[in-house]
């Protein structure tokens, strides 16, 4: 380490001096530094003391802790479900083996066997890495890059922010994605929804939904339907994407939207129990990255709450208020005899199961720059999370899945309800006086 | 294609509660539930969010929440008063053969919509402002100066003209200025909130004020397409 400690001191002159070299690329530099080192500046010589010091580098680092059992079982179930799609195909008799087509990390390491039963781990990693590593990678190199060119023109160091981010984009966006595509999302979404706001801390909207969202609305056959959630190697003629040609098969909300009284039994027993209350908790089914296992996402959630990073008011009001939602809502439509969706027959908390509103309310909504400052708030905000997600999950017929629109419109409306809080507040003292 | 999907999710017997004001008097959109139309202006059709009416009070005003929420009452106010007036105003006056009562059924008038509406819209807030100076002075100092800023607003006249449009009964145009004017609260009153989040933060000096103001419009806007399809 030492090593390290000189080279950079020795930099130092060359990026700091007013005339020197490099002085316009400055916030690189700071940023290569404080990526290596802690800051020094821990304690006063007098005076007050820091006695824990919880600067954006160690709650960033524990987010991104947080996120790593899920990125961890994303690399190996974007394997297995590959895995499980082809065989399926290769068992109607819709793909041979020697049609499977190999992508890049396979041509290196070497393609997996096919025609022994059940594929080795090793190639179901080599899979999953050679889908989620483009992803995670275009994802951070992008983002980085209009973060770190902002800094250089505005003179300012380059923060953390982004390296939460950039992993939750990774583990929002189906394994298929085109990464031109998603180069596109995130550009969009760091200039727009981050940097002309002042950067990091200043944003009103999560930068990852926003990543989301703009995929979602800007390519909708890239990010919704039912042959996307399961990667490939191949695009189909005409299909951006890398996808598995001819496999397709809806994922759980998509199955319930279009059931009726049965949707639990559907969900149960569609395709041999696919979507078993097994597998939906620990992850053996298609998806975004992030929204796989219920399991790793619940660790995460411990590291956030133990690390007193995320917010359990939010995280706790989100979860009653989609159960509260999940169970009224079916109620007061038959009771009012509105027309019923498939969504109003399942239960409160298979709801929960499905989806990524785990996720969501979990790593998305706990995000305390978008989400409101105060305590009050935070309970009004995570509650209405929960009852819009049910809401567009039951009552609207265009999109299965809730979480990300709910969690956008509430990131609109937090700094108007941090405003009646704190106005509420401010009245109850005055009248106290 | 909206209101269609609309139509048929609320169109049910049932919501009697709300259905049972609707004149059932043989118009198009007979049967529709107010509680359908309410929600429709208000989050799927949000006069400002997805039409971008009323964008010039809008701007001006959204600096402050309280301002805003003002402003977003006095939009209410105006145009549950303004949208009903029209609707007399269409039904009895401009739409053809709306004379028949005066002895003139083949009579119309309609091209003459926009220059009654303004007209109209304009005499009523002229009218009712002064009212409300003469008999409610607090009133007036807490919506007043608002009222002459929104009688031109196109937020106001677009609404009038959607309620033609759509063939609303007298009952639903009712509804439909209120609820669509409680949009226009909402989305002000957020806008407002987020800008005096905004007021320390490091924008790009071009983007400053209105800038910054027009790409969170358009991110909130994103973010109500939440409602689009119910």
């Amino acid at each position: 380490m030492q090593f390290l400690r000189n080279l950079v001191d020795k930099q130092r002159k060359l990026y700091h001096q007013k005339d020197s070299k490099f002085h316009k690329v400055w916030p690189l530099f700071d940023a290569m530094e404080t990526f290596l080192f802690a800051p020094d500046f821990r304690a006063g010589k007098k005076g007050v003391h820091v006695r824990d010091y919880v600067d954006l580098k160690r709650v960033m680092n524990s987010v991104i802790l947080a996120m790593v059992p899920c990125l961890l079982w994303a690399f190996w179930n974007t394997g297995v479900q590959h895995f499980a799609a082809v065989a399926q195909l290769m068992g109607d008799g819709k793909m041979a083996a020697g049609d499977y087509v190999t992508g890049w990390l396979q041509g290196l390491l070497g393609a997996p066997d096919l025609t022994v039963e059940g594929v080795s781990s090793f190639d179901t990693i080599v899979f999953g890495l050679q889908r989620m590593l483009p992803i995670v990678i275009v994802s951070y190199g992008v983002g980085l890059a209009i973060e770190g060119l902002f800094c250089i023109i505005r003179k300012e160091e380059v923060s953390e922010g982004y390296l939460v981010s950039g992993m939750l984009i990774a583990l929002i966006v189906p394994a298929s994605t085109p990464l031109w595509q998603l180069a596109i999302g995130v550009a969009f979404a760091v200039v727009l929804g981050k940097e002309v706001f002042g950067g990091t801390g200043m944003n009103i909207f999560n930068p990852a939904m926003m990543v989301r969202a703009f995929l979602f609305f800007a390519f909708p056959a890239q990010m919704s339907g039912d042959t996307v959630w399961v990667a490939g190697n191949t695009s189909p003629t005409g299909v951006p994407g890398n996808l598995i040609d001819g496999y397709s098969e809806p994922t759980a909300l998509a199955l319930v939207k279009t059931a009726g009284e049965n949707a639990s039994e559907l969900l149960a027993t569609h395709a041999d129990g696919m979507y078993s209350h097994a597998n939906l908790f620990f992850g053996n089914i298609p998806g975004s990255a992030g929204e796989m296992s219920k399991l790793m996402v619940l660790l995460g959630a411990a590291v956030l709450l133990i690390t007193g990073v995320g917010s359990w008011r939010v995280m706790v009001a989100g979860v009653i208020g989609m159960l509260g939602a999940a169970f009224v809502v079916p109620i007061l439509a038959d009771w009012s005899h509105l027309p019923m969706s498939g969504g109003m027959y399942l239960q409160p908390w298979e709801h929960l199961l499905c989806g990524g509103f785990l996720f969501g309310i979990v790593f998305m909504a706990t995000d305390p720059v978008s989400s409101p400052e105060t305590n009050i708030g935070k309970w009004v905000y995570g509650l209405l999370i929960g009852v819009f997600t049910i809401l567009v999950r039951m009552i609207n017929p265009a999109y299965p899945e809730g979480t990300m629109l709910a969690i956008l419109l509430l990131n609109a409306f937090a700094p108007t309800i941090d405003h009646f809080v704190v106005s509420a507040n401010m009245k109850r003292r005055l009248k106290r006086s | 294609m909206i209101s269609e999907t609309i139509l048929t999710s609320f169109d049910c017997a049932s919501l009697n509660w709300a259905l049972s004001a609707v004149p059932q008097d043989g118009s198009p959109e007979e049967g529709v539930s107010l509680l359908g139309i309410a929600l429709r202006a208000i989050f799927v059709e949000n006069i400002l969010l997805a039409f971008f009416l009323g964008m010039c009070s809008y701007l001006a005003i959204c600096k402050r929440v309280d301002s805003s929420v003002g402003l977003g009452i006095a939009v209410i106010f105006v145009l549950g008063l303004t949208v009903p007036l029209n609707w007399v105003i269409q039904t009895y006056i401009l739409a053809p053969g709306a004379l028949s009562w005066a002895g003139m059924p083949n009579s119309d008038l309609s091209y003459l919509q926009f220059l009654t509406f303004i007209a109209s819209i304009a005499a009523a807030v002229q009218v009712v402002e002064m009212a409300v100076d003469k008999f409610s002075p607090k009133l007036y100092a807490a919506l007043g100066i608002f009222l002459p800023l929104i009688a031109v607003n196109c937020a106001i006249l677009g609404s009038s003209m959607f309620m033609v449009e759509r063939d609303y009964t007298f009952t639903q145009s009712v509804v439909y200025g209120l609820s669509s004017g409680t949009g226009w609260l909402l989305a002000i009153v957020s806008m407002a909130a987020i800008r005096w989040k905004l007021r320390t933060a490091h924008i790009p000096g071009p983007l400053k004020g209105l800038g910054i103001t027009f790409i969170t419009t358009g991110l909130i806007a994103m973010a109500f397409m939440t409602f689009s399809g119910i």
